[in-house]
């Protein structure tokens, strides 16, 4: 028994030091800087529109990494009809870790982003209690930095967004579908795809 | 567009089909996808199996185009007896790909493949195959075809070691090669296992190591095929657990609490590389070259104990994920550490408290500070107490409260405007009670309050925050009429509001908008016989905004237009004693967002399977 005592404190204090080498402080923060620029556009999302409309259109138009994730869920499934260009065994599917990573390339590969979305004609919202899913229409225009300089790409399509409430009962997106538009133009995933 | 998945009892022994067809119309798409598995032969000869997956999808965009897109995979498989130490295996497999009327691509796919299977003493098991592969890609009037040898090739060696009683040590060593010298489009896939069990009654170990390396080659553009780009990948994983569990029953005092408490350890370490090569550029949206390497390791400590009435549990995690691109510009670090800890004290027989907590925090860190990102934090307090109360058999007493706060702490003073605190606030009582075995009542009361800040605002009259306020009483009612029949009936009514917070001698809401929602939902469970069951139901909710305009001193509520809709539904279960399932889901739903437009949404879906 003693043995066995003795080695259930062996095994508890090699754990412990083989984990203080990579361990992380769970309770505090670095401190901040006193701020110097402006602060982002982000509203409270207690409306799905609000998430969707103000939240994610403002952080693409501002190419704000940090708000960009905060729109998205954790279990975010983002979807796409098929990409134009790419690996062979691209995935038609991804989650939150490669938005926020797509985002943070993307910002840093452009030199500006306009987008314009507006509700998708001859679709109706569709409202749950919830689950909300929204259809929009979208025209971007990004700015993108290249070897020879700075070109300018436009990308169209349709995107259908369902919207759940996170455990702070407020709304964010939890499927992201986007769909190529009839004339087979180049798409938001296309965009996405290239800063994967 | 809803899975539907119907299970059916398969054997490698007994024949057997298994199928599943599912349709939905749905918001202007229609889906249908339909699966066979046919699995037919005697372990002693020849035994075949057949496995085809039919997926169709129509999508009407707006501006009365469609999206049609066909993906069809077939594979069959034909063994010859298990009990043979060298086995016979053949496979022919075939894929398309197709995007109809849009872009009028296509993608074919199809691979043969035959040889054998040898299994030597000591569970050491070789297989070998050979065959040839073609595909064909076309888009317009472009067109490529290609085709060479196809192999796979397949060693596998365990091993178990028995140390007494209950003491094992069970190995087992894996490798596996795929791929064929098509002329354009060459792959090749290897992949390599190690695994490593060791258990007894108080300890146990598992390691495991795997490795995964490609090779391919592919067509950047969807349109054209006059270039090929390369693809190269490489993926590790090492995985490692260590548990250890220890009770004791007699000793000293000190001893005897701390023998009662169970430990576990889990260790994970991940590591996954993909690197991208791209013969020539296809223009600015084509692959890019360069590598994307990503990084991954994360461990976790816990231990749980039970003493007396009290019961303790605690869990410590970290994390640990790089990112690394083409440019020090974009790379990221991120480091996240978190606590778990709950403690439960069962009072009194009828009476139990209890307590949860998690506090995380997630580092941000990047090598280069740039315009659109910087290092910054992440950080998140959740705490929660609850106190269960048996008043009688049928009746429980259960109410909760919740305090949960996310701070965002970005650490640039061109980003830090953007800091903010979260602050939530639940109070949950839920009364259930059973007045007889027929009716079963939950009623659950909650009331939450939402106060965001940014942090570097100045409290100031202009407003310091906001407050979103929302109660909500949601009564659950189960009616079991007939051994065969019962009723579910489900209430809410919420209350919610939002405004800013300002100060008037203490920070009091501003509303700006509130709003009231009332939901029912019914549903009947019949089973006329034991193979049949029948659900019908309807719901309906309806919604009422009041905007609040400030006029002088005083506020006008101006009502919205009321949000409403309603659905009625039908699902169906027929499960025959000959080995039928069949299902029938069926939907119709109107909803009125007050805009004017009244939307109409029915979907249906059949599934079905059988055994032989």
């Amino acid at each position: 028994m003693t043995t066995h005592f003795q080695r259930s404190i062996g095994f508890l204090v090699l754990l412990s030091l083989t984990c203080l080498g990579c361990a992380k402080d769970p309770f505090s923060t670095r401190p901040p800087s006193r701020p110097t620029g402006e602060q982002g556009t982000y509203r409270t999302p207690v409306d799905p529109q609000i998430a969707l409309d103000t939240n994610l259109y403002y952080a693409m138009v501002e190419r704000n990494a940090s708000h960009y994730p905060l729109t998205l869920a954790d279990s975010l499934v983002y979807v796409f009809d098929y990409l134009l260009t790419g690996p062979p065994d691209s995935a038609l599917t991804w989650g939150k870790l490669e938005e926020d990573r797509i985002a943070r390339n993307l910002f840093a590969g452009t030199t500006a982003i306009s987008v314009a979305w507006w509700p998708t004609p001859g679709r109706s919202d569709r409202y749950e209690d919830t689950l909300t899913t929204l259809y929009r229409t979208y025209e971007i225009t990004a700015s993108i930095l290249e070897q020879e300089g700075t070109k300018s790409y436009d990308f169209k399509g349709e995107m259908v967004v369902q919207l759940a409430r996170n455990p702070q009962d407020l709304w964010w997106i939890v499927r992201w579908e986007d769909l190529h538009k009839g004339d087979g133009a180049p798409s938001w995933a296309d965009l996405k795809s290239r800063f994967r | 567009m809803i899975v539907l998945f119907l299970p059916a009892a398969e054997s490698a022994a007994d024949p057997s089909v298994t199928g599943l067809s599912a349709f939905s119309s749905a918001s202007h798409t229609l889906t249908w996808s339909d699966s066979l598995r046919v699995h037919l032969g005697d372990p002693a000869r020849l035994s075949w199996d057949f496995a085809q997956r039919l997926d169709l999808l129509r999508k009407e965009l707006s501006g009365g185009t469609d999206l049609r897109q066909k993906g069809h995979h077939a594979l069959l498989t034909a063994r010859s007896p298990e009990t043979h130490p060298c086995r016979l295996k053949i496979d022919l497999e075939g894929e398309q790909r197709s995007f109809v009327e849009t872009l009028n691509r296509q993608t074919l796919w199809s691979r043969f493949l035959a040889g054998g299977l040898w299994r030597a003493p000591g569970q050491t098991t070789l297989e070998a195959q050979l065959g040839w592969t073609a595909s064909r890609h076309r888009a317009g009037d472009n067109r490529a075809d290609d085709g060479g040898f196809a192999r796979r090739l397949g060693a596998k060696w365990g091993a178990i070691r028995r140390g007494g009683p209950s003491a094992r040590l069970k190995t087992s060593i894996q490798l596996l090669h795929e791929g064929d010298n098509r002329t354009h489009l060459p792959s090749n896939e290897t992949k390599w296992s190690w695994q490593t069990d060791w258990a007894q009654p108080s300890d146990s170990v598992f390691l495991e190591w795997e490795e995964q390396r490609g090779d391919s080659r592919f067509y950047p553009s969807r349109d054209r095929f006059d270039q090929i780009g390369r693809q190269e990948k490489l993926y590790r994983l090492a995985h490692g657990r260590w548990s250890h569990a220890s009770s004791g029953d007699s000793g000293k005092a000190l001893m005897r609490i701390v023998r009662a408490v169970t430990w576990r350890a889990d260790a994970l370490i991940s590591l996954d590389q993909n690197i991208y090569h791209v013969s020539q550029s296809v223009g600015g949206l084509g692959v890019v070259p360069g590598d994307v390497r990503t990084a991954r390791r994360s461990y976790s400590l816990g231990a749980t104990s039970s003493l007396g009435p009290f019961g303790f549990v605690i869990d410590y995690r970290y994390r640990w994920v790089e990112d690394r691109f083409r440019e020090v510009r974009r790379d990221q670090t991120a480091e996240t550490g978190e606590l778990d800890a709950g403690l439960t004290h069962r009072l009194t027989p009828a009476d139990s408290l209890g307590v949860h907590a998690i506090f995380r925090v997630t580092s941000y860190t990047i090598p280069v500070s740039g315009a659109f990102f910087d290092d910054r934090d992440q950080a998140e307090r959740v705490v929660e107490l609850f106190w269960r109360r048996q008043f009688a058999p049928g009746l429980v007493f259960r109410p909760e409260f919740s305090f949960q706060r996310q701070h965002q702490v970005i650490l640039s003073a061109e980003e830090s405007a953007n800091n903010n605190t979260n602050d939530v606030y639940v109070l949950e009582p839920r009364v259930e009670w059973r007045p007889s075995r027929a009716i079963t009542l939950l009623q659950t009361f909650s009331i939450r309050a939402h106060y965001r800040y940014l942090d570097f605002k100045p409290a100031t009259d202009q407003g310091h925050g906001t407050l979103y306020r929302r109660a909500e009483s949601a009564t659950d009612t189960r009616l079991t009429q007939t051994r065969r029949t019962a009723w579910t009936i489900r209430y809410v009514y919420r209350y919610e509001d939002f405004g800013g917070l300002y100060d008037r001698g203490g920070w009091v809401q501003a509303v700006d908008w509130d709003r009231r929602s009332h939901l029912l939902d019914c549903r009947l469970i019949w089973r006329p016989w034991k193979t049949v069951s029948i659900e019908p139901g309807m719901g309906l909710e309806y919604k009422h905004s009041y905007n609040h305009r400030r006029e002088g001193t005083g506020v006008r509520r101006i009502a919205d237009k009321p949000f409403w809709r309603r659905q009625v539904l039908l699902n169906a279960q027929w499960q025959s004693r000959f080995g039928y399932n069949i299902r029938l889901s069926v939907a119709r739903r109107v909803q009125d967002s007050g805009l004017g437009v009244r939307d109409l949404d029915n979907r249906w879906e059949l599934g079905m399977s059988k055994d032989l």
